[in-house]
């Protein structure tokens, strides 16, 4: 590697530096590039070259990334030695030539010995080259105007070394403005081979020692106070021999730089390189400092003077903001379009002069061969337009920190040393050519000087030096090309927001670009928030949370990405939503302006690994929602894309688990072995379900998936229970059985007979139940009371009025008085109805021969109570007579003094409810039973017992026919005999014949299931 | 502070009487307590069946407003009841006037209207009574329900008492089993039917079961 | 105090604690000791089903009083109706309650009421009612039988003091091939349910349904109870047997006889 030996500091640099690691000068001069030969801003923006990320340099550290930002993406030709006497020949300001060309000399004839014009077409050729291919805010027309980058030129010489520099000049001397030391080649030249290089913060002079590049020359220059006379601090040769305004490129570091952007009518916007109006008479109107201040004024640039002269630049035409530079010292003079001369040792401000050569062709449209004279080319032009800074996409990260507003108010018309770096001729030719909204070619001062111009965030003292610093420029002095379109909003949440129409040309994005465009989508969203808020075309067409109105750019004022972005350029929607998932913001509609920083955010974010804030709070919400529709794609400058260490990485969805893992999108592009920052985000499903799955599945698998699916299908399927089916109610054999019964009884009670049966042997009597109730009965006499409870329901009275009706009739054939009482409600109902059925004949009469007591309440608990205390329980019949008064009850106290109890009833409980609490309670009274033949089997017992609570009774129809036969007196009973029979004959075949063919059908059944279970 | 005194006092009022009347039952002392108590319960389920007519006529008014498919028969219903009723009422007003009992629509009503029905409905038991014995077997197949089965028929032959047809060995049978195997079965579920009515009536008293609500 | 008070006063005494006795050995135990009943574990089936199908239940008490033994039955049959009714509460109809006798409809609609507030079912709509379908036993099967042949009605549960008359509801329920769960102390009634139910409840097992169904400890308690009561009267009777074949028997008699 060979090493190079810097022209300032005499100290070795290796060959791919472009600018001197101890002093910050540049190491090569700058060539101005032919009109039409293919710039950086070509290659950044031009989407159809090959050009890949990889092609360009590797991310570069803090230090070195503001030098790779300003150096030319072509290394320089070495920068020779600038001597006076060669102050018109451009090796004097190699340095600054290479990276400013000098414009072509209008017929300007190289001034001996005098500061020499620096050709703005080659400086801002230059610079163009430096920054980008594509500037987002120079139109394709002005590319081709490009005008030579300025000579390298170093302005960031601390004050002592310039005055060392321009110690000889004089400080009265107007001609060239305060900067007139800068102008003179003598001065510079002793400086520049005497001095020692001074090791300058690289924060503070280097950026502007590599700001020089090569791309065209800008059409646009700022505007430029009219006599401004900053000259370059180059030889005139180089400022002769220059083409291009380097100025332009460094209009985001000139005031007057956005004053051109903006309208001419507007208000020029101070910048902070009207503090670097190194010209005694920077500004015309303001006063000329005193000698004694030469040392101030030399740093005017520096100073808040230069802002207060912007407003006073107002309706001045506009200069080139290579005015602002123009150190020659009849800079003053005219508006010369100064010519960048090559800076021999101090290229920094052989830079600044071909800065500012650069933006006197950018603003005066100058063409490209104007050959840089004198430094009046650095001289801001405040009526023309700003030249468009190019970036180098490669050199800027969109991530890191955006450039400050550089079109802010704090440069100006008087933009002090830049101007004095202004080629004079250029200087002029800016001032001739009409103010047209043209993107800013390689005017980089110029452009510095527009985006200060439209920054008002920075407060002046920041700590950053005053050249650097943004102006408070309002945001309506932004030129017009970097307003945004009619139809689109600003940004309604941020004051300090810039308007698009306050952002400086070179960070107009160029809608045009497809491959840009391309590129956005392939980014993820995560790119996305911290774009700037340039990219207002796609904040236009999303959707917003509030009614905020859509704040967008045109396609025109899109950023452009270097052609070597196009890689990126997956037209994938994931990156939108992607973006809309990680990035997006809720509530942040807010759209800055990129350079809407503060001073110290700027630098701070320039070089720090960080995205700039202003991007990160650029990010909106759901705004990328809808990427299906067309939307447009934001477009980051070249210069962002080119900060940005973006290492293209084998995996495009970034899930690679490789340890060479570098990560595309976010935060942490370009780092390696980081986590992928989209492994959720990034995810798109469509896409992955698209993509075909190398899995290998069996038969088994396949089957199992095929059930899954199936019940998921029919997850929501509802299933009809089917019911089991109803069980056969055999129907048939119900009607069956009741037609046969129906028939046969009925048949035989119409058409039967009595039956003559034989009746009971003593034998077959005695032990019997009928027998003893037979004997109790005949027992009693005439007038004896007897208690009769009728307990059954009105269903069991066919049965048990046959049963019954011998009993009853005999209790009356006896004589016996008779008292019916019931615990059932409809006990009393059945008494009589028995009695008018059965016993008519007896023709007992009420409370005559009976008494009926009614209805006793509270089954055992009242049958306790009238066991005890009869009359109080009951103390009236049936109908409200007197009972205890009448015939049948007269003679009873008590329940004992009834002869008989008969209860009557179908239950067994009920019965044995009277056996419980009364024929416990009885003495001598007998408890017999008139009972239904389903009560027998727990009813005998009692009467078998010992002691016998039950004395006799009487069970069904069968015991009723046994009974009537001992009586000789037939009555229901014996007539009920023969249906009752053959009753008993058809239930019994039914059951039996009915049962064996459900027996076996049931084992048949039974088999046929366990023999369907086994098969199963 | 919402006090619920609902819960604890009716809880209070079971315990209290039913240790009363139970000690009524073993304590002669307190069989005049146990009476009172009685007679207040016997008035209470007065009451209650009065209370329990009137719930069925406004379940069935309510069920005479829905559409559903017994609107008819509640409509029967409670015109029935009302009917009878009214017809009840007639004739206590005619008996409390005349001084003589006269209860004829009431009586004709029971008996021509209440007392065959129900005759009729255990007429048809009886048939359902049949068709369940005979289809025993379909519907479990096991020792016990081949034991009922026989049973049963044996029971029914032997009730059978024609005299060219009668076997006096099933009349025997059905003796032998109406009296010991009936018999001891019947018992031996009345014992447990006790143990279990006892177990009930304690958990009462002990306030453990609540049956008239928390 | 006679005999019979003495006997009584005994027994009493004796359930009591053995239940108490009991409830504290079962307290920490977790698994039921019982024997299966399948009527029961049908009654949980049936519930489920009923949650899953959206179906009801039908809970008939019978028409026992409360003066008579025929009242127990009848409690026992409203311990199930509430425990029901809490197991079914998930359910999207409410069981529906039926009885045959006025003091245990209101009985009936007091426990559905506590059940139900108890669950936070404050729906007095869906809330199940207790309602007195008929006085007399045919009458109230009668009136069943139209609760019983709702198609949206999937199971039966009749429970209580029951007559001839259940032949008429099991077997509707049979039509309706829905599954009927009876049971009654009633002897007559208990015959009937066991040829036409399909699950029938014999004898106690009426009375074991709280601690079936998850009613508590002393419910398990008062089961174990029964059983050593019953032991002892197997005891006593075969003692009893034993010395009437020994020729003792009339000492017993004797005294039984002298005490009342």
């Amino acid at each position: 590697m060979t090493e190079i030996i810097c022209s300032t500091c005499g100290k070795p640099n290796t060959d791919d530096q472009n600018f001197c690691d101890h002093c910050g000068a540049p190491l090569f001069s700058v060539d101005p590039l032919p009109p039409d030969s293919p710039s950086l801003r070509d290659d950044l923006f031009d989407n159809t070259d090959d050009k890949t990320p990889a092609q360009f340099p590797e991310p570069m550290d803090e230090a070195s990334r503001l030098d790779s930002l300003l150096s030319p993406q072509e290394p320089l030709e070495k920068i020779p030695e600038v001597t006076p006497q060669a102050a018109g020949s451009l090796d004097e300001f190699s340095r600054l030539d290479d990276l400013i060309p000098a414009p072509e000399p209008e017929n300007v004839p190289p001034s001996e010995g005098g500061p020499q014009p620096l050709e703005e077409s080659d400086a801002s050729s230059r610079l163009d080259d430096f920054f980008a291919t594509d500037n987002p805010f120079t139109d394709p027309e002005e590319e081709e105007k490009k005008q030579p980058d300025p000579p390298a030129f170093d302005p960031f010489l601390e004050p002592s070394a310039r005055d060392q520099l321009l110690g000889e000049e004089s400080p009265g001397d107007t001609s060239g403005g305060e900067w007139e030391y800068l102008t003179k080649p003598s001065a510079e030249d002793s400086s520049l081979e005497k001095n020692s290089p001074v090791e300058e913060p690289a924060d503070n002079l280097d950026f502007l020692s590599s700001l020089s590049d090569d791309s065209a020359p800008e059409t646009e220059s700022p505007a430029k106070e009219p006599g401004e006379e900053r000259e370059l601090l180059t030889s005139p040769s180089v400022e002769e021999e220059s083409t291009k305004d380097p100025i332009e490129d460094w209009d985001f570091l000139s005031s007057s730089s956005a004053e051109e952007e903006s309208t001419r009518e507007e208000e020029p916007v101070k910048g902070p390189v009207d503090e670097w109006d190194l010209s005694p008479d920077a500004d015309e109107e303001p006063p000329k400092e005193d000698p004694g201040k030469s040392i101030v004024n030399e740093w005017d640039f520096l100073s808040s003077s230069s802002a207060e002269e912007e407003p006073a630049q107002e309706e001045e035409p506009v200069k080139s903001p290579v005015d602002e530079w123009d150190l020659t010292p009849d800079a003053g003079k005219e508006p010369a379009k100064t010519e960048y001369s090559e800076p021999e040792t101090d290229t920094g401000l052989g830079l600044l002069a071909a800065l500012d050569g650069e933006e006197a062709a950018a603003g005066s449209g100058q063409p490209a061969d104007e050959p840089p004279g004198d430094l009046d080319y650095l001289t801001p032009d405040p009526d023309s337009e700003p030249a468009p800074i190019d970036f180098r996409p490669d050199l800027y990260d969109e991530d890191e920190d955006p450039l400050p507003e550089f079109g802010s108010p704090g440069f100006s018309d008087d933009s002090g040393w830049l101007d004095m770096l202004q080629d004079p001729e250029s200087r002029e030719a800016a001032k001739e050519t009409p103010a047209q909204p043209t993107k800013p070619q390689t005017d980089w001062l110029d452009k510095i000087k527009r985006l200060n111009e439209s920054s008002d965030l920075v407060d002046e003292d920041s700590s950053f030096p005053d050249w650097l610093s943004v102006s408070e420029k309002p945001a309506e002095e932004m030129p017009a090309e970097v307003k945004p379109p009619e139809d689109s909003h600003p940004p309604a949440d941020s004051d300090e927001a810039t308007p698009a129409s306050d952002l400086p040309a070179w960070l107009k994005i160029d809608g045009d670009d497809e491959s840009l465009n391309a590129f956005l989508l392939k980014k993820d969203r995560t790119n996305e928030e911290y774009k700037p808020s340039l990219i207002r075309g796609i904040t236009d067409k999303l959707p917003q949370e509030d009614d905020e109105p859509a704040s967008g750019l045109s396609d025109s004022q899109q950023i452009k990405f270097p052609s070597w972005a196009e890689e990126k350029k997956a037209a994938e929607k994931a990156a939108e939503d992607q973006g809309s998932l990680a990035g997006s913001e809720e509530g942040s509609d807010t759209v800055i302006d990129p350079f809407q920083i503060e001073e110290e955010e700027f630098f701070d974010d320039l070089f720090s690994d960080e995205l700039p804030g202003w991007l990160t709070s650029a990010s909106t919400d759901s705004v990328f929602e809808d990427f299906e529709e067309e939307l447009s794609q934001g477009e980051l400058p070249g210069w962002v894309e080119a900060m940005r260490p973006v290492v293209e990485s084998t995996d495009a969805t970034g899930l690679s688990e490789d340890e060479d893992y570098i990560e595309n999108y976010g935060p942490l592009a370009g780092i390696p072995s980081v986590l992928p920052a989209e492994a959720e985000v990034a995810f798109d499903p469509e896409r992955a379900a698209r993509k075909p799955l190398d899995l290998f599945a069996t038969k088994n698998h396949q089957d199992y998936v095929n059930i899954l699916k199936k019940l998921i299908t029919n997850e929501n399927k509802t299933k009809t229970i089917q019911k089991p089916a109803p069980v056969a109610t055999q129907r048939v054999l119900r009607w069956l059985i009741a037609i046969i019964m129906l028939v046969t009884t009925a048949g035989t009670v119409v058409f039967g007979g009595i039956i003559d049966t034989d009746p009971p042997t003593a034998a077959q009597v005695q032990n019997t139940g009928y027998g003893a109730l037979y004997k109790q009965i005949e027992s009693l006499y005439d007038g004896q009371p007897v208690l009769i409870a009728f307990d059954y329901q009105p269903a069991s009275a066919g049965e048990l009025h046959t049963a019954a009706a011998g009993v009853v009739d005999h209790l009356m054939k006896q004589g016996t008085y008779l008292s019916f009482i019931s615990t059932q409600p409809t006990g009393p109902a059945l008494a009589e109805h028995f009695l008018a059925t059965t016993q008519e004949k007896h023709e007992y009469i009420h409370t005559q021969q009976y008494i009926n007591l009614g209805y006793l309440p509270g089954e055992s608990a009242g049958l306790l109570s009238f066991v005890i205390a009869p009359k109080k329980i009951i103390p009236l019949a049936f109908n409200g007579s007197n009972a205890w008064g009448s015939p049948p009850l007269l003679h009873v106290d008590s329940i004992n003094d009834f002869a008989m109890i008969l209860v009557i009833t179908d239950d067994p409980d009920t019965a044995k409810i009277w056996i419980e609490q009364v024929a416990t309670i009885l003495e001598d009274t007998a408890l017999n039973m008139v009972i239904s033949a389903q009560a027998e089997p727990l009813i005998q017992p009692y009467f078998r017992s010992s002691p016998q609570l039950v004395k006799g009774y009487v069970s069904g129809i069968i015991d009723s026919l046994n009974y009537e036969q001992l009586l000789n007196r037939p009555n229901l009973a014996t007539t009920a005999w023969l249906p009752f029979n053959l009753g008993i004959i058809i239930t019994v075949g039914t059951i039996f014949i009915g049962g064996l063919a459900n027996g076996i059908l049931s084992l048949f059944s039974r088999h046929r299931s366990r023999a369907a279970g086994v098969n199963k | 502070m919402k006090i619920d005194l609902k819960s604890p006092f009716s809880t209070a009022v079971a315990i209290g009487v039913g240790i009363i009347v139970l000690a009524g039952y073993f304590i002669p002392s307190f069989t005049n307590v146990r009476f009172i108590l009685l007679r207040t319960g016997l008035v209470l389920a007065a009451v209650a069946l009065l209370v329990g007519i009137i719930n069925l006529i406004t379940v069935h008014i309510k069920k005479l407003g829905a559409d559903s498919e017994n609107s008819g028969y509640s409509l029967i219903l409670v015109i029935s009841l009302l009917a009878t009723l009214v017809i009840g009422i007639i004739d206590m007003v005619q008996t409390y006037l005349v001084g003589k009992p006269n209860y004829q629509m009431t009586s004709w009503i029971f008996t021509n209207i209440q007392l065959p029905i129900e005759t009729s409905l255990l007429a048809v038991t009886a048939i359902s009574l049949t068709y369940a014995a005979a289809s025993i077997l379909r519907k479990r197949m096991d020792v016990f329900s081949i034991v009922f089965f026989f049973v049963v028929l044996l029971v029914l032959l032997g009730s059978f008492s024609i005299p060219p047809a009668t076997l006096p060995f099933l009349h025997v049978i059905r003796e032998w089993i109406l009296r010991v195997p009936a018999l001891g079965g019947a018992r031996g579920l009345l014992l447990g039917i006790a143990l279990g009515t006892i177990t009930t009536g304690i958990r009462i008293l002990m306030g453990i079961d609540r049956p008239y609500g928390e | 105090m006679s005999a019979t008070g003495f006997t009584g006063i005994v027994v009493i005494v004796l359930f009591v604690g053995l239940m108490v006795f009991f409830s504290f050995i079962n307290k920490d135990r977790k698994t039921k000791n019982l024997r299966p009943i399948p009527a029961y574990d049908k009654i949980i089936q049936e519930i489920k089903v009923a949650v899953e199908d959206g179906s009801q239940l039908h809970i008939s008490l019978g028409r026992g009083g409360i003066t008579g033994p025929e009242f127990a039955a009848a409690l026992a049959g409203l311990g199930i109706l509430k425990k029901v009714i809490e197991k079914s509460s998930v359910c999207d109809q409410p069981p529906i309650a039926s009885t045959g006798n006025p003091v245990i409809s209101i009985l009936a609609q007091d426990t559905i009421q506590g059940s139900s507030k108890a669950i936070s079912v404050t729906d007095h709509v869906k809330n199940p009612s207790g309602e007195l379908i008929g006085v007399t036993p045919f009458s109230y099967a009668a009136g069943t039988l139209s609760i019983i042949r709702d198609d949206n009605v999937s199971a039966n549960i009749h429970t209580g003091w029951f007559g001839n008359e259940i032949i008429w509801i099991t077997t509707a329920g049979e039509r309706q091939s829905s599954p009927t769960i009876a049971g009654t102390s009633q002897l007559t009634a208990q015959s009937v349910i066991y040829a036409s139910a399909s699950d029938p409840l014999i004898g106690e097992e009426l009375f074991a349904g709280g601690a079936y169904l998850g009613e508590g400890k002393i419910y398990q308690a008062s089961i174990s109870a029964q059983d050593v009561v019953r032991w002892i009267i197997i005891f006593i009777i075969l003692a009893s047997v034993l010395l009437n074949i020994l020729g003792i028997d009339t000492f017993f008699e004797n005294v039984l006889a002298g005490s009342m």
